[in-house]
């Protein structure tokens, strides 16, 4: 055979050349462009350098206008500070906060939008309380403005959360409401143990799904402290598990928990399952795969709104108390069912 | 080369092709994160067919969640490398993909809808029980394929006669618009993370917990879309030369066009359908039969469906050896995999012609 | 002699309005070949897709044996008429005997594939263009005069009794051309009517038996080759640099010009 495999020929059978065009000016245009954008950041770089001003010492300000700006600086602010000094509220992050039913003392209180500068500073905070994860340009823009942004430390356990508690309080100079706060979250986290301590420690697993893969929790989070707190053992992080992964039927199957933990999000849709848990708890039900699964035969599936579910402020102890009481109703059964009785793939 | 020993090259491919498939299968099968393995999974398979009695349930289910994986992955890549196959013929140009005619964005946005749904973020009023939900964001996903790819023909035929560049260029403009939509839904749903995460995670594509009714859907697509490959087989080789020469040769054009277009979204849609997004395996099945088999349309169409189960089916089977089960989704292995061996195929391909 | 094509009062308007055939009548007979002349722009493409049914005249009607082709389905018109492209829009890499056998679209039934009659009307037609050694070639390695003898017997094996061939000679060297209107000829001897378009006006004198000049979308002149190619017509058609001579029969045209 003269010719090895043919070919189908790019260019004969549709007109591509049309669409090329000689190389080098491509090259330079695509060099041109990118110098360009180069000059334009160096500008910006440069601009930002020459701008007076370091963010006002700490001391300088009062504190007298905070707007917390992320779900758990709402719950820090509202808990240490009184409503009077809380100028504005975070619309979207509301609801996953401590004031998701909105008492009456911040009903009157000013709303904002989104994380951004403008509308911040429109309400004329002398602080602002942000989460570390917020965009970082706001940041900096608010601080460039003389505004103080103080970024809570990052929270992964309720000890986390209730040293935050001391730091803010000493920053708002509210060091006894906080050291309040920290005596009431001991005493509650120590009756938690207690009550932990009089049952059975379940093998828990945490499933979110919307019907694609769904993810499980493992160690390092907020909600695995959740657990631990509510006498659970998160059998995802015991199998390995870190962080947020997805975990398929197969490995649910495999991990055979004696209850499975799943959030009630914010805005369900009405379920003729009359249930509380949403899309995961469909997800689990409605996979024929999974019928045989203990916790999905017996009906072990706990939920937890989904505001507790996210959270990562002290409320996490608020979280591992609603979860002991549902495990509680749960748990003469549980009781009953000697642990690691059902079926192991292993 | 001569027709006929290229009619039984392609025979002998095809036969090796379903060879290796049902091989992949197998060892699919043996796969994954529970540690089942050997005798217990080919019991478990032979009780799915009836053979044997079932294994203890909770083992069973395992082994049927293995099973429908594989099948869902073979009908996906069978699907997908088809409709690569239908819709590069019908442009004549080998770099075309079903995302062309939109099946890709009408079902992401399909999906995202139903994802919106499920989360509560778009009231529907409607009591939704455990299996419906398990079916709404296939099910939207399918719907959202096919209505884009009848509003690009549509469109395109607007104005008398759709012609092959104004599909292609209707095509380009309607997936512009649907990205835009995904995109502003993608965009405004940031702060109900979850319903967010969910949506972005569609766009990977997924083979795992797959259930009889994944499998169903794409391999019923499939089986519809292989029943249209002798209508335009012969017609699509005759449209490589044109679509005017071929009309003048007696081709009904119109008819031709239509039936690879529904043939070719209805493929694809009940891939993304049953395994979300899935890029690549379309565009570069037939891309690789062509260089190694052969270009003729009557050939290459069907043995583009062992082919494209074998390349998604292999490609899956591979990554979980090795790395581990749960580490990437299909389609972002695809995506990771796919430029460089495409950019491969194609500097090959000009080495090759600077040889001639 | 017998009419098989006959076109009626032909009319085709743009959308613009502008009107690109104006009342063309036309017939040939089984055995004739018709040549079409025309300066460019005249709207001989125009009217030999018309011809064979692959564009509908705004108005009028193009008939074969009586039949109206705008009613046939394209199988059917497929059957009565080849057409012949100038060039292909898009060259495929197929063996020419696979390319030759794309005519036989209209004949082959499509669950039972090709036929022994299929491949024999393919070798017929191959070695009727004397194409017959280009067999196991790929159409894209053959040079412009083999690639016009394929394109014409694929047209002979589609078995059609109108073949419609648009400037079969255009970018051929003087003997390919030559061989092209022996072949065309032959294949209206063969009793197939042949209606072509082409610039080449002393081939078309000799072989052609009627001749037809299309002037802005009308024919001013149709007849036999000596009638209708008259020095005073062409110079007025064409403008006055041609070297016009009647010879053998026929006339010879070319055009001839002081340049510089």
């Amino acid at each position: 055979m003269p010719t090895a495999p043919r070919l189908p020929s790019v260019a004969g059978s549709f007109d591509l050349s049309q669409l090329t065009f000689p190389l080098p000016r491509g090259v330079a245009l695509l060099g041109l462009a990118a110098l360009s954008v180069l000059g334009a950041l160096s500008l910006v770089g440069a601009c930002q350098r020459e701008t007076p001003g370091a963010p006002p010492s700490a001391a300088a300000t009062r504190a007298s206008r905070v707007i917390p700006t992320s779900a758990s600086a709402v719950d820090f602010a509202s808990a240490l500070l009184e409503p009077e000094r809380i100028v504005a509220l975070p619309e979207q992050a509301l609801e996953y906060s401590l004031l998701h039913t909105l008492p009456p003392r911040f009903a009157s209180t000013a709303r904002f939008d989104v994380y951004l500068a403008e509308p911040i500073l429109a309400l004329g905070p002398d602080l602002v309380l942000a989460d570390a994860f917020q965009a970082p340009e706001t940041t900096q823009r608010l601080r460039q403005a003389g505004v103080e942004v103080f970024t809570l430390p990052v929270i992964g356990s309720w000890r986390d959360a209730r040293a935050a508690l001391v730091q803010l309080g000493e920053r708002f100079g509210r060091a006894e409401r906080a050291s309040e706060l920290c005596a009431e979250l001991d005493a509650r986290v120590a009756r938690l143990e207690q009550r932990a301590a009089s049952g059975p420690r379940l093998r828990a697993v945490v499933y979110s799904s919307f019907g694609g893969v769904g993810s499980t929790a493992g160690a390092d989070t907020t909600i695995d402290d959740v657990l631990r707190l509510a006498g659970l053992d998160n059998a995802a992080a015991l199998a390995g598990r870190s962080g947020h992964t997805d975990l398929s039927f197969e490995a649910l199957i495999a991990l055979d928990p004696e209850l499975i933990v799943v959030s009630a999000p914010l805005k369900a849709p009405p379920s003729s399952q009359g249930d509380l848990g949403g899309a995961s708890e469909r997800v689990l039900l409605a996979a024929p795969a999974l019928a045989e699964l203990r916790a999905v035969r017996e009906r072990r599936i706990v939920a937890l709104p989904a505001w507790l579910f996210a959270t990562n402020s002290f409320e996490i102890v608020r979280a591992a108390e609603l979860l002991r009481e549902q495990v509680e109703l749960l748990a003469p059964d549980a009781a009953a069912t000697p642990p690691g009785a059902g079926s192991r793939a292993r | 080369m001569n027709p006929r020993s290229e009619r039984k090259r392609a025979w002998i491919v095809g036969v090796l092709l379903v060879a290796v498939l049902f091989a992949l299968l197998l060892k699919s099968a043996a796969l994954g994160p529970s540690g089942l393995r050997g005798a217990s999974v080919a019991r478990g398979l032979l009780a799915i067919v009836g053979l044997a009695p079932p294994l203890e349930p909770n083992h069973q289910a395992i082994v049927e969640l293995r099973a429908w994986r594989g099948l869902c992955a073979a009908g996906v890549g069978g699907a997908l490398a088809l409709s690569g196959a239908l819709v590069q013929g019908m442009f004549r140009n080998p770099l075309a993909s079903p995302s062309l005619i939109g099946v890709t964005g009408g079902a992401s946005l399909g999906a995202a809808l139903g994802f919106l749904i499920l989360g509560g973020v778009v009231p529907t009023g409607l009591a939704l029980s455990a299996v419906w939900s398990a079916l709404l964001v296939p099910t939207l996903a399918f719907a959202g394929a096919a209505a884009t790819t009848a509003v690009v023909a549509l469109v395109a035929a607007l104005h008398g006669r759709a012609s092959v560049t104004s599909l292609l260029l209707v095509g380009i403009a309607v997936n512009l618009c649907v990205a835009g939509l995904f995109a502003a839904i993608q965009y405004l749903t940031l702060a109900e993370w979850e319903v967010g995460k969910a949506i972005l995670a569609w766009t990977f594509g997924a083979l795992d917990d797959r259930s009889a009714a994944h499998a169903a859907t794409v391999w019923i697509g499939l089986v519809l879309a292989a029943l249209c490959v002798p209508l335009v087989a012969r017609e699509l080789d005759l449209f490589r030369s044109g679509e005017d020469d071929a009309q003048a040769l007696g081709v009904d054009t119109r008819r031709v066009k239509t039936i690879a277009l529904v043939a070719s979204s209805l493929a694809a849609s009940a891939a993304v359908a049953a395994a979300g997004q899935i890029g690549f395996v379309g565009l570069v099945v037939p891309h690789l039969l062509r260089l190694t088999c052969t270009s003729n349309y009557r050939l290459l169409l069907w043995l583009s469906i062992p082919a494209g189960s074998v390349f998604l089916l292999g490609a899956d089977v591979l990554q979980r050896i090795v790395l581990g089960d749960g580490v990437l989704q299909p389609g972002v292995m695809m995506s990771l995999v796919g430029g460089p061996f495409f950019l491969f195929l194609l500097l090959r391909q000009r080495r090759e012609i600077a040889h001639w | 002699m017998t009419t098989r094509l006959e076109a009626r009062a032909l009319e085709l308007a743009y959308p613009s309005g502008a009107r690109a055939l104006a009342g063309v009548n036309l017939k040939v007979a089984a055995g004739e070949l018709l040549s079409i002349v025309g300066p460019n722009g005249a709207g001989k493409s125009t009217l030999l897709r018309c011809l064979a049914g692959l564009l509908a005249p705004t108005a009028g009607a193009v008939e074969i044996d009586g039949a109206p082709l705008g009613a046939l389905r394209p199988l059917e018109r497929a059957r009565r008429v080849a057409f012949v492209p100038q060039f292909l829009p898009a060259v495929p890499d197929v063996l020419v005997e696979d390319f030759v056998l794309g005519g036989r679209y209209a004949h082959i039934d499509r669950w039972r594939g090709p036929t022994r009659a299929d491949y024999e009307a393919v070798e017929r037609a191959l070695s009727a263009c004397g194409a017959a050694e280009l067999r196991e070639r790929l159409l894209t390695e053959l040079s412009g005069g083999q690639r016009q003898r394929v394109l014409l017997a694929r047209a002979a094996a589609q078995s059609a009794p109108v073949i419609v061939v648009d400037e079969p000679t255009a970018a051929l060297d003087p003997a390919h051309q030559v061989a092209v209107f022996a072949l065309l000829a032959s294949l209206a001897r063969e009793g197939r009517c042949v209606v072509l378009a082409t610039h080449e006006l002393s081939l078309a004198s000799r072989a052609s038996d009627t001749i037809a000049l299309l002037v802005c979308g009308q024919v001013r002149a149709v007849g036999a080759p000596l009638e209708v190619l008259q020095p005073r017509l062409l110079r007025e058609v064409y403008g006055p640099d041609l070297l016009i001579e009647a010879r053998d029969g026929g006339v010879l045209v070319a055009p001839w010009a002081r340049l510089g």
